[in-house]
């Protein structure tokens, strides 16, 4: 089955962007599709128009923060709160384990607000740990691998 | 009886290496002294959404629960006034004296001031700290007629951000090029392009003469509107207790790696540092939100007993306006300069700095997604790359790196 999968990207440096790229690429290697939106550039319509499932990757600011350019998409849906009934989702948090109370808490945000707009996650959270010394775009192109067959994508 | 861990400065590196001690397993008592009224909050933010939305929290290094939760003592509105390096004391302004074990100096750099003759002081604004934002902030409600003097990072930010907010902003600068010490004209060149786009009135090779009423008199004859003129034009190392204290400084605390000082019991980190940097081989002195946590982690641990060298190419970054500029390594020498991207099209700039066929420095210019692999192939200084290569934006980065097996 061929999905069309929505990526938004909240970043401060770039590294979630990088990761987005890897995870699209290997979207598209599986037969599916996958088109990276900035968060900045989104809005709740995004989730309730979204033609397949949506991924969310966030990296995380300051004490547990979502990165400035996610925080204006977090408040509309916050306000808004859209039903979001039967859109599937995934979460990639990137974090620092030094903060270990408040880790890859801009991902796990997004994750608990889509939740309880009704959308149903799909997968485990993946989540990375800068100081892990694992290249985080590496490790979450082996996630998304499984993501997809668990969303039904075969290559 | 164990006299513990204090911390002078209540900034990034203060509250980050505080609270690395405690994850590597120190124990001791840990008292950070800061000056401002603030628990340690990210500066970054000062120049963007503090101004864009004032009223906005600036983020905090440290969640406040995290002070209790970690033993860790922070002391605001607090003033070192000396270092007893013999009897291992901090005299506190009022006279108390605090004993230490190790102390961590991490009181960061000061704003060069900036006076103009014939304008009031109360018109001339910084920004380093939360209040000089808020002030700022409050400047800027009714949108006056900005002019930034400086054109370096804070003022561009702040000049972007003005912008942004309707105030008609003139920048000057003294150079003939925007951020001069990046040693990039091309990045110079795609900065000037992208302000001017959005309207900021660009000064170069120009000096600020003298103001009066609501301009100031510029060297070349011109002049510009100002009712709120903002300073940014460099800082200095807040080095004055370690001068005091005798300590070896060189335009900044000289430091090692492990952010030792010539005092083996007195580390420092961050802004105020002039380090070793073990990847680049030399000492330099670095203004970076990166450069703090390094540092930070590494004076913490090793305080904590678990001798650490910080180790990192030096990457910064920029957000003004639109634009994300971010720049690694610290070049002192470019031989060549190779372009991925299209310098005037809308998709970003990407600059590679070589020295001979090794690449010693990057900017990414609304590209920041290729700056974790430019990081990358900065920290193996022997690689030799392609510039064809280098040049291509279907060639991705990450297949230039030799060490890791084919996806």
């Amino acid at each position: 089955m061929s999905e069309f999968v929505t990526i938004l990207v909240a970043t401060m440096s770039g590294t979630t962007e990088m990761v987005a790229d890897e995870v699209a690429g290997r979207i598209e290697d599986a037969g599916g599709s996958a088109r990276i939106l900035r968060m900045e550039k989104a809005s709740p319509v995004t989730f309730t128009g979204a033609a397949g499932p949506v991924l969310i990757c966030s990296s995380t600011y300051g004490t547990g923060e979502v990165p400035d350019n996610g925080q204006a998409l977090y408040a509309a849906l916050e306000a808004e709160r859209p039903d979001l009934a039967g859109l599937r989702y995934g979460v990639i948090a990137l974090g620092d384990s030094i903060y270990p109370q408040t880790f890859c808490f801009g991902g796990k945000r997004f994750d608990a607000l889509l939740a309880s707009l009704g959308a149903c996650r799909v997968g485990e959270r993946f989540e990375c740990d800068s100081r892990s010394g694992i290249y985080p775009e590496e490790a979450a192109a082996e996630w998304a691998e499984r993501w997809l067959q668990e969303l039904g994508v075969h290559a | 009886m164990e006299r513990g861990v204090i911390v002078i400065g209540g900034g990034q590196a203060a509250a980050r290496a505080a609270k690395a001690m405690r994850v590597a397993g120190y124990v001791g008592p840990i008292t950070i002294l800061s000056e401002e009224a603030h628990l340690p909050y990210e500066r970054p933010a000062l120049s963007k959404a503090m101004l864009l939305q004032p009223g906005a929290e600036a983020p905090q290094v440290l969640a406040e629960p995290d002070y209790a939760t970690s033993a860790i003592t922070l002391r605001t509105r607090c003033r070192a006034e000396a270092i007893d390096r013999t009897r291992h004391e901090v005299a506190l302004c009022g006279g108390e004296r605090l004993p230490y074990d190790r102390l961590l100096i991490a009181t960061g750099s000061r704003n060069r001031p900036l006076t103009i003759d014939g304008m009031a002081a109360e018109q001339i604004f910084s920004l380093r700290t939360l209040d000089d934002g808020r002030r700022l902030a409050r400047a800027l409600k009714d949108r006056p007629a900005l002019t930034v003097v400086g054109g370096g990072f804070i003022g561009l930010e702040v000049a972007a951000s003005a912008a942004k907010l309707g105030c008609r902003v003139a920048v000057i600068e003294a150079a003939d090029r925007l951020l001069p010490r990046l040693g990039s004209p091309e990045a110079s060149a795609f900065v000037l392009d992208h302000h001017s786009r959005c309207g900021i009135d660009v000064r170069l090779g120009v000096r600020v003469v003298s103001g009066e009423g609501g301009r100031v008199r510029l060297s070349d004859g011109g002049d510009t509107a100002a009712e709120v003129v903002v300073a940014g034009v460099g800082v200095a190392p807040d080095t004055a207790l370690a001068d005091a204290a005798g300590l070896d400084c060189q335009d900044g605390i000289l430091v090692d790696a492990f952010c030792r000082t010539s005092d083996p019991d007195i580390f420092a980190a961050g802004d105020v540092t002039r380090h070793y940097n073990p990847l680049l081989g030399r000492s330099l002195r670095l203004e970076s939100w990166q450069n703090a946590n390094a540092q930070a982690d590494a004076a913490g641990r090793t305080i904590a007993g678990f001798p650490t060298p910080s180790a990192e190419i030096p990457w910064l970054w920029s957000d003004q306006g639109d634009l994300n500029l971010q720049a690694a390594g610290a070049p002192s020498s470019v031989e060549r300069t190779v372009l991925r991207g299209d310098p005037s099209g809308g998709d970003g700039l990407t600059i590679f700095q070589l020295d001979g066929d090794r690449l010693v420095g990057g900017v990414t210019l609304n590209r920041g997604k290729e700056m974790p692999m430019i990081r990358r192939l900065l920290a193996q200084p022997e690689l030799q790359l392609d510039p064809d290569h280098l040049a291509d934006s279907a060639m991705p980065l990450r297949r230039l790196l030799p060490t890791r097996e084919a996806a």
